[in-house]
């Protein structure tokens, strides 16, 4: 079993794929290529400019350019920043989202678009924390948001050889993290499916990307106060695994949430409204808490690396305790 | 260059096609068997020209005016009548209508509803077509309302950067929606948008189909010789309205009946005359037939989708419409 850091599990995942499938192709812009230049010269060295493509300032339409060339029978991943999401959009919305259906199947859509989520604090107006709320409120896309390197390195790989268009939100606060990777090296993860990451019977937290971490924290703590607290990472957020989390409502009866944006956001809402409508609801001891981020908006910071906006330990372990004792 | 007597021919009888498949769709709509808002492109038919001029495999991506360009190449018109009636039978399985409507099969890849949507999808196309080294050309039509969008300038950079195998087809009808276009757009000529990104760009008369499958021939072998996209603007008039709900108050009747006088249809059937091609009774004979095989398939359209089928009486007082205008006048039309 070897360890491995957050951004050489997902290098290495389109490696592999870009070796293992000649008509894969991958499109990136000028945005994109200044921050990870290595990576680029080191793929456009391997594979040349016509399957390592830059489209230069054009977020308006790269991502059309990406559909158009799935048209013609190609895989294609298209990498853009999330700051230009929303420039993106128009093509995301009709293109990516809803093209399949309107022209009733007659192509197939292998398009998966690789989101990276900066939260620096000194982005200001270009902060984009929460941008997975957005992909969420489209049909017909699965949103994948890993949080661990396995994780990563497997569901991207399920991302690019699923026949569906796909959203894979990378978070650079979590790419200097490592940890086991396990199993063997062409390990896909079927999409859809959470993961729990630490057992536990009186409470359980869901959680994705940044806050994993965070609330596998506040687990451990809360084991002194006698109190065991089933994490799990949602891992997928569009199909959400609501059988997992009817299960775990049940078996438990209080449920947290913990998401890294405002409370208004996609995930808590969908966890909340699954262990409400379902055979769950007979099981609740106390109310269901959604832990988020205090203010919606990042404040600027000169001097921080880090997003310092996140739910923090101790918010959790508040908030357990008060659960526990309703 | 001289087109060919049997090219002409060819031109006139898909012109004839999508003329009557227009105005009889129009009659369903006047009668109240199809509500939604469909868009005609009357007067704009010289756009097949452009059509035939390409490879029978060659992708061709287009807008939301579409109804004539999907009588080229082997589209079944029953299926896209049925496609308008929302059946499963439709070209789509009636999802989308006219909206997005296309048939992969014979290389339409699909309409856009807004200005300037597929053109990205054009142009990774063309990319896919220039890395695995096949002999096609992809087409893209717009028209010059969309020529203003900043995805329009994106992509003439795209694909002239990369030297892309594209054709920008540009129909400049006059009018966007109820504003005149010269109104709209400081730059008239939507070719020298194409020039400013170093990308070869002619203005053809969309009047003349002749002057249309001739440019689109040049361009396509000049694309095929290595050489990058080409833009084609072809200056047209819109002689339906901008959407069947529109009432037109902002042109008048003699303005448009000036403009009827001078369509495709009209020119193309004069030159016929005068160079022998056909006498009036052959090309009266000709409609006559267009009409009744388009009769048949809307009879079995209609009843296959369980609506009232419009009679026969009704659809020639229509037919009629066009027949005066373009065949039975004497002096000029002639």
């Amino acid at each position: 079993m070897r360890e491995i850091s957050f951004y050489n599990a997902v290098t290495e995942a389109i490696k592999e794929e870009m070796l293992r499938d000649e008509r894969l192709y991958f499109i990136y812009d000028n945005e994109y290529m200044t921050k990870f230049y290595s990576q680029i010269s080191e793929m456009t060295h391997s594979y040349g400019d016509s399957r390592a493509i830059v489209i230069a300032n054009s977020q308006a339409s790269i991502v059309g350019f990406g559909v158009g060339m799935a048209e013609m029978m190609n895989s294609v991943i298209i990498n853009i920043m999330a700051k230009d999401v929303y420039r993106a959009m128009e093509q995301i919305a009709y293109n990516m989202a809803k093209l399949e259906t309107f022209y009733a199947k007659q192509f197939v859509s292998n398009v998966v678009l690789r989101v990276i989520v900066e939260e620096d604090p000194s982005l200001g107006i270009a902060q984009n924390t929460g941008v997975e709320n957005i992909f969420c409120a489209l049909d017909n896309m699965n949103v994948v948001y890993p949080s661990t390197p396995a994780d990563a390195k497997a569901l991207l790989k399920s991302a690019i050889r699923g026949k569906e268009p796909t959203v894979y939100i990378e978070n650079t606060q979590l790419y200097n993290d490592v940890g086991p990777m396990i199993g063997e090296e062409s390990l896909t993860l079927p999409i859809g499916i959470s993961d729990i990451k630490k057992e536990g019977s009186d409470i359980t937290i869901f959680s994705y990307g940044p806050c994993v971490k965070t609330s596998l924290k506040a687990s451990e703590e809360l084991k002194s106060d006698g109190i065991q607290a089933k994490v799990v990472d949602l891992r997928t957020l569009k199909p959400m695994d609501k059988e997992t989390i009817v299960q775990c409502a049940c078996e438990s009866g209080r449920v947290i949430v913990v998401e890294p944006c405002s409370m208004d956001a996609y995930a808590g809402n969908c966890v909340a409204r699954t262990v409400v409508s379902g055979t769950s609801f007979d099981y609740l001891k106390a109310p269901l808490k959604i832990i988020a981020s205090k203010s919606a908006l990042i404040p600027y910071n000169p001097h921080s690396k880090t997003n310092d906006n996140l739910p923090t330990v101790f918010e959790i372990l508040e908030e357990a305790r008060q659960l526990m004792n309703y | 260059m001289q087109t060919d007597n049997q090219t002409v021919l060819q031109l006139f009888m898909k012109m004839l096609y999508a003329r009557l498949l227009e105005e009889k769709i129009n009659f369903l709509i006047e009668n109240s068997i199809i509500s939604a808002p469909i868009k005609f492109a009357l007067g704009q038919e010289s756009i097949l020209g452009a059509v035939e001029a390409l490879k029978s495999d060659d992708p061709v991506f287009y807008s939301s005016r579409n109804l004539g360009l999907l009588c080229a190449r082997n589209i079944d018109t029953y299926s896209v009548l049925m496609e308008l009636l929302g059946s499963d039978k439709g070209l789509c399985g009636g999802k989308s209508g006219q909206s997005t409507i296309c048939d992969v099969s014979n290389g339409f890849y699909g309409a856009s509803y807004l200005p300037c949507l597929n053109l990205p999808l054009a142009c990774g196309a063309a990319f896919s077509m220039k890395t695995d080294a096949q002999d096609s050309v992809v087409m893209v039509v717009l028209g010059e309302g969309a020529s203003e969008n900043g995805v329009f300038f994106e992509c003439l950079n795209i694909a002239s950067l990369k030297k892309l195998p594209i054709i920008f087809f540009v129909e400049n009808n006059a009018y966007c929606g109820a504003l005149k276009s010269e109104d709209a757009s400081i730059q008239k000529d939507v070719a020298y948008k194409g020039k400013s990104y170093l990308m070869p760009s002619i203005i053809v008369d969309g009047i003349n189909i002749m002057d249309v499958y001739e440019a689109t021939k040049r361009a396509r072998a000049h694309i095929l010789n290595g050489k990058g996209p080409v833009l084609i603007e072809s200056k047209t008039y819109r002689l339906s309205p901008a959407d069947s709900k529109d009432k037109q108050d902002y042109r008048t009747n003699e303005e448009i009946e000036e403009h009827t006088k001078d369509c495709p249809l009209n020119f193309l059937s004069n030159f016929m005359l005068s160079n022998s091609i056909g006498t009036k009774d052959d090309i009266i004979m000709l409609k006559q037939k267009v009409s009744n095989d388009l009769d048949l398939v809307f009879k079995r359209a209609l009843l296959d989708s369980g609506l009232a089928y419009v009679s026969q009486d009704e659809t020639e007082k229509a037919d009629k419409k066009v027949g005066d205008e373009a065949l039975n006048g004497e002096g000029e039309s002639i």
